[in-house]
């Protein structure tokens, strides 16, 4: 009788100790996403008008980015808002990184979700402005079909237009340069769009690890 | 486990199973996955009744992804609206509401459903509720049938009216030694 209750004891506690030591350790914030190892989304988005320093080799203000004419570069999107305090740490690095790839096949671009244009492009001027564009994505369609779930996120788009990598909160420089360095060392034998000949405006600059 | 609490311990067992049974019957049929090529812009509520009851249906099975276990027809949150437009304008692009739904998953992967497509390790949260009741039910008939015949058995015992008093005596009638 006693090896028949521990049998059941067993067979009713058993499940319950796996369930809570399974879904414990769980960050219940992340929700696994099924976009890296697939094609990125594309997107042809306007750019956010600011006064502050900008870079020559990207599209400027009043210009729109279409992603699919960067296939060949590696494409760094980073979804962020002027109300998300986590992306107002994210600027400078980010800031930072683009000017040091320039010349590089990378690009980077910060797209805007849920956020007034005049809001954004107030705090970019605060801040001392961006050396990469921020795109309007204005009815957060581009940010549905990313599947974004919050801000910040980040995409790393592989050169082959597939997303690498995506990061849900906050990025680093570290971070950015790891993945950066990794898509860049991956062999593109494909044709390289237009994009890709922008390239070169200003000298290359090797950035460390 | 005494036998009396056979049939308590089946009863347990089918009340705990019952709400996830009764949650499995929402099965959405399995989808193929369509490709969403198209950027669509979300549009703005119609007049058309039948195409705002299917953005309806639609945006019941959704989660909204920035809250807590809601629909995106729930949520009150910005980019819930937004997906619901993206719905309205994917259906008036000329969508099923299967494809519309196929693209969500695309994007957000299951996690966006409210019912999880019954395939794979998902097949679990179907079928596992049923095997459960089948169990459940198995252990109160057994339970009952052992719990009903036993006063017959045991004459000389007390009524059947005292089944725990039946259960003790039973037992002790039979370890009995044979007379000599």
């Amino acid at each position: 009788m006693n090896v028949k209750r521990m049998i059941l004891g067993l067979f009713i506690t058993v499940p319950i100790i796996v369930l809570l030591a399974v879904n414990l350790g769980r960050d219940p914030r992340f929700i696994p996403s099924p976009l890296p190892g697939r094609e990125a989304p594309n997107f042809t988005l306007p750019v956010l008008e600011t006064s502050g320093p900008y870079s020559v080799r990207e599209p400027g203000p009043g210009e729109v980015v279409d992603l699919a004419s960067l296939r060949g570069s590696v494409v760094v999107v980073n979804f962020w808002a002027s109300w998300c305090l986590s992306c107002r740490s994210e600027h400078v690095p980010l800031s930072r990184l683009a000017d040091q790839y320039g010349g590089q096949d990378v690009h980077f671009f910060r797209i805007l979700y849920n956020d007034r244009p005049e809001n954004a492009a107030s705090l970019i001027e605060r801040m001392g402005g961006q050396s990469y564009p921020t795109l309007l994505d204005s009815r957060s369609g581009t940010a549905i079909r990313y599947g974004l779930t919050g801000v910040p996120e980040t995409f790393f788009i592989a050169r082959d237009g597939r997303v690498a990598h995506k990061q849900i909160g906050p990025t680093d420089h570290d971070l950015i340069v790891q993945w950066v360095n990794r898509l860049l060392a991956e062999e593109w034998t494909g044709p390289r769009q237009e994009g890709g000949e922008r390239v070169g405006l200003r000298s290359p600059a090797p950035v460390e690890p | 486990v005494s036998r009396t609490r056979i049939p308590l311990l089946g009863a347990a067992v089918l009340i705990l199973a019952a709400p996830l049974a009764l949650s499995g019957q929402s099965t959405p049929p399995g989808q193929s996955v369509v490709p969403d090529p198209e950027q669509f812009e979300a549009t703005a509520r119609t007049d058309d009744p039948e195409l705002e009851a299917q953005v309806r249906k639609l945006s019941r099975e959704l989660r909204c992804p920035t809250c807590q276990a809601l629909s995106i027809d729930d949520s009150p949150s910005e980019l819930a609206r937004e997906m619901k437009g993206q719905i309205r304008a994917r259906l008036q692009a000329g969508m099923t509401p299967e494809e519309v739904r196929a693209t969500f998953v695309e994007a957000y992967g299951e996690w966006v459903l409210l019912s999880p497509e019954p395939q794979g390790f998902n097949l679990l949260i179907y079928v596992l509720p049923v095997l459960v009741l089948l169990l459940g039910a198995g252990i109160v008939l057994v339970g009952m049938r052992r719990w009903l015949v036993q006063p017959e058995s045991g004459a000389s015992g007390p009524g059947p009216g005292d089944p725990a008093e039946a259960r003790e005596t039973v037992p002790s009638a039979e370890r009995a030694p044979p007379a000599s």
